[in-house]
């Protein structure tokens, strides 16, 4: 008894400072990506400049497929829509490799989301899925617990002193060690999936392709421009979607990045400074 | 069938509902199956290996055949554990001295517990031999004390006469003994998938490239390498003594807070108790013990140390661990004798770090894959004494702080005797629910997350 009564309380704890964290409130603009987005964009800073309400739905290792859950987690739980969405993509959105079991990082919600839960009983075996729901302190990992001090502290800033070694990087590149460009055809589905779902709720939506070091983007030039192609393309298809690109300023500014794809502190103010200049919000 | 998986709980709960339910006469034999079964689950072939040496033990013993047993058992271990070891190391030499090497590498699998319970078999036969206790002449009742499942893929070692009138008696097991086990239980699954399984990644990575990482970086990798495998060891044992008690069975304790020893011969008497003692009993007194001259005694002191390095793998590294614990064990009875645990606890103190550090250091060599790697650790150790990274992340870093805080502190008390009846239930039972909290939130699984990129 005693165990159940720590799980249901701490689990009321955890999920309360994780909604912070993740900003699962009414907002004009909610922005949904990975770590890219996570590191790239200031919550606040963006708030300020823009004069709208943020929420930052990002969680690392978030593929497109995640990121549809993200979206329709979102509005089911806020009951809300926002004015825009901001999304992060770029050549690599549709590779293979990002991270593994990424059902695991919507366990916190599985009691909260009917869409949340039946992407997880779909992903998940049923050992862990009824486990999760048996034992809900299972749910969390050491990153989610992270978000969940970050969220009570309204803490969403940047805050690595990484830097990015740039020998390190050409060796990686000579050596042909580093994630590479895939145009996966499921995932491409899913992304037009998400295209039309939003344009059918009447949402805005931006996709930006964030910065990555050039050094990383010149690798595989060919595959590149054929994965940006295809983004243009599906684009093209969409009115209320539209493209921008905030790789090309920034790439070759080696002292913003902490490594090929994520952007220090002082990348995330140039970044967030260039999105609230550069987007007419509504 | 591992201790921490699911499915060895739901197995060990069916077995002991269905031990307590037969007739205390069918007991041993439904146990000796289900132990079987469960070895069976790590490779059903192996089943013949085990009874080959239940068979060769019993009928060695009951034949007074023991040279035979001792024959064929190391003969056993050698062929499945050591045989690639020493093939190797035969043909690097003979490499170097440009000579021809015809013996191939051979692909052996190595039976799960074999070193277990080889050496539990072989200390009933000596035992019988020398009159200690009186043979076993039910073979079901044997069999299981070689093959009884949760102390035979990682110990303790058993004791032929603690074991078998246990199994003789076939009790049910005691209401007070199942609370006793799933304390146990509890507490080895902290130990093992908490402090143990999260301190992995961080060891590894700092392992595996030595020459990148900084010098307080490869320091904390050695002390949270230290911590692991004694929470991963002592983890797995309390886990098989908790699982023991479903069926009223009492294994003896195999650790004894060794990292609170104020002295190398003090760790070895709290540090894998039952592979010491039986060493101490079948080889250690056997060679003369300490009655001997004192080149014979330093012998007999090398001979454990190496021999107790080699059982824990097929490594010239173990071998040399365990050339330094006998080579610091030895300098301490010489130069310090038998140092009683001093009044100051200041004192005791500082034997305990200095203790701590030297088990630290050996335990550097027994986890680097080779001798070279480790003497790399170390002087980048020392010329190198910059900050620690964080591994992975600050909050998985302070995570396993925590645990490692939880673990020391929960050791700490009962080492100071807040355990049994000096700890009210009160504090006892919300106290293991709060661990069992902490394993469902920060236990290490298989079907975590795992970010890939960066």
């Amino acid at each position: 008894m005693v165990f159940a009564i720590i799980n249901i309380l701490c689990l009321k704890l955890f999920n309360h400072g994780l909604k912070q964290y993740y900003c699962l409130w009414p907002a004009d603009i909610l922005i949904i990506g990975h770590s890219m987005s996570e590191m790239a964009i200031d919550r606040d800073l963006l708030e300020k400049l823009t004069g709208r309400s943020v929420a930052k739905y990002c969680m690392n290792g978030t593929a497109i497929p995640d990121r549809l859950i993200m979206i329709r987690h979102y509005l089911e739980s806020t009951a809300h829509k926002p004015k825009v969405i901001l999304y992060d993509i770029g050549p690599r959105s549709f590779s293979d490799g990002l991270a593994v079991n990424s059902h695991a990082l919507f366990y916190p919600f599985i009691n909260e989301s009917p869409t949340v839960a039946n992407y997880v009983r779909s992903n998940a075996t049923s050992r862990d899925y009824y486990l999760k729901m048996c034992v809900p302190l299972s749910r969390y990992d050491d990153s989610r617990l992270g978000a969940v001090i970050r969220g009570y502290r309204h803490d969403w800033k940047n805050r690595s002193v990484k830097q990015l070694n740039i020998e390190h990087l050409k060796r990686q590149i000579i050596k042909g060690s580093f994630w590479k460009v895939q145009l996966n055809p499921d995932t491409q589905a899913v992304f037009e999936e998400t295209l039309d779902f939003l344009e059918a709720q009447d949402i805005r939506l931006i996709l930006l392709y964030l910065p990555n070091v050039d050094l990383l983007n010149n690798a595989e030039p060919e595959k590149s421009a054929e994965a940006l192609n295809y983004i243009k393309e599906t684009v093209s298809h969409h009115s209320k979607v539209t493209f921008i690109d905030a790789n090309s300023l920034f790439e070759s500014r080696h002292e913003l990045f902490i490594d090929p794809l994520h952007l220090n502190p002082k990348g995330q103010q140039e970044v967030t400074t260039f999105l609230a200049n550069k987007i007419d919000f509504p | 069938m591992l201790f921490t998986e699911i499915n060895y709980f739901l197995f060990l709960t069916a077995c002991a509902i269905a031990y307590s339910c037969l007739p205390s006469k069918f007991r041993s034999c439904f146990l000796l199956a289900t132990s079987y079964v469960f070895y069976a689950t790590f490779d059903w072939r192996f089943t013949f290996l085990l009874l080959g040496q239940t068979l060769l033990c019993f009928f060695c013993a009951k034949y007074r055949k023991n040279t035979l047993a001792i024959i064929l058992s190391i003969l056993e271990l050698a062929v499945f554990k050591y045989f690639n070891f020493f093939n190797d190391s035969f043909r690097q030499l003979f490499e170097n001295l440009h000579l021809p090497y015809l013996i191939p590498h051979l692909d052996i699998i190595l039976p799960v517990g074999i070193s277990f319970f080889t050496f539990q078999s072989l200390g009933y036969v000596i035992d019988v031999s020398q009159g200690k206790i009186q043979q076993e002449n039910n073979f079901v009742r044997f069999a299981l004390f070689t093959a009884f499942f949760p102390q035979i893929t990682a110990g303790p070692i058993g004791r032929a006469n603690e074991l078998l009138p246990q199994f003789q008696e076939a009790r049910r097991p005691a209401v007070q003994q199942i609370s006793e086990g799933i304390q146990l239980i509890i507490w080895g699954l902290f130990q093992k998938m908490v402090v143990a399984d999260r301190l992995a990644s961080y060891i590894t990575r700092a392992y595996a490239s030595p020459q990148t990482a900084s010098g307080g970086t490869l320091l904390v990798a050695s002390i949270f390498f230290s911590i692991q495998i004694y929470a991963d060891f002592s983890g797995y044992s309390d886990i098989a003594r908790g699982s023991a008690k479903f069926f009223g069975i009492n294994l003896h304790n195999n650790f004894n807070f060794p990292y609170f020893a104020t002295s190398i011969p003090d760790f070895w008497k709290r540090w894998h108790i039952s592979l010491t003692s039986w060493f101490r009993d079948y080889l250690y007194i056997p060679m003369g013990g300490n009655r001997v001259s004192k080149p014979k005694w330093i012998r007999n002191q090398l001979v454990v140390f190496l021999l107790s390095g080699l059982w824990h793998g097929a490594n010239w590294t173990f071998i040399l661990w365990g050339a330094i614990h006998g080579i610091f064990n030895l300098v301490h009875i010489m130069l310090l004798g038998k140092n009683k645990e001093s009044q100051s606890w200041i004192i005791n103190l500082m034997r305990c770090i200095v203790t701590f550090a030297i088990v630290n250091v050996a335990w550097i060599f027994f986890r680097a894959p080779t001798f070279k790697r480790a003497i790399q650790i170390i002087i980048r150790i020392m010329t190198h004494p910059t900050r620690p990274t964080f591994g992975v992340s600050q909050i998985t870093f302070a995570l396993n702080v925590f645990a490692i805080m939880i673990l020391f502190g929960v050791d700490f008390a009962a080492y100071r005797g807040f355990t049994g009846e000096r700890c009210p239930d009160a504090v006892r039972i919300p106290g293991y629910a709060v661990i069992a909290c902490i394993i469902a939130l920060l236990a290490v699984s298989s079907s975590s997350f795992i970010y890939l990129q960066f």
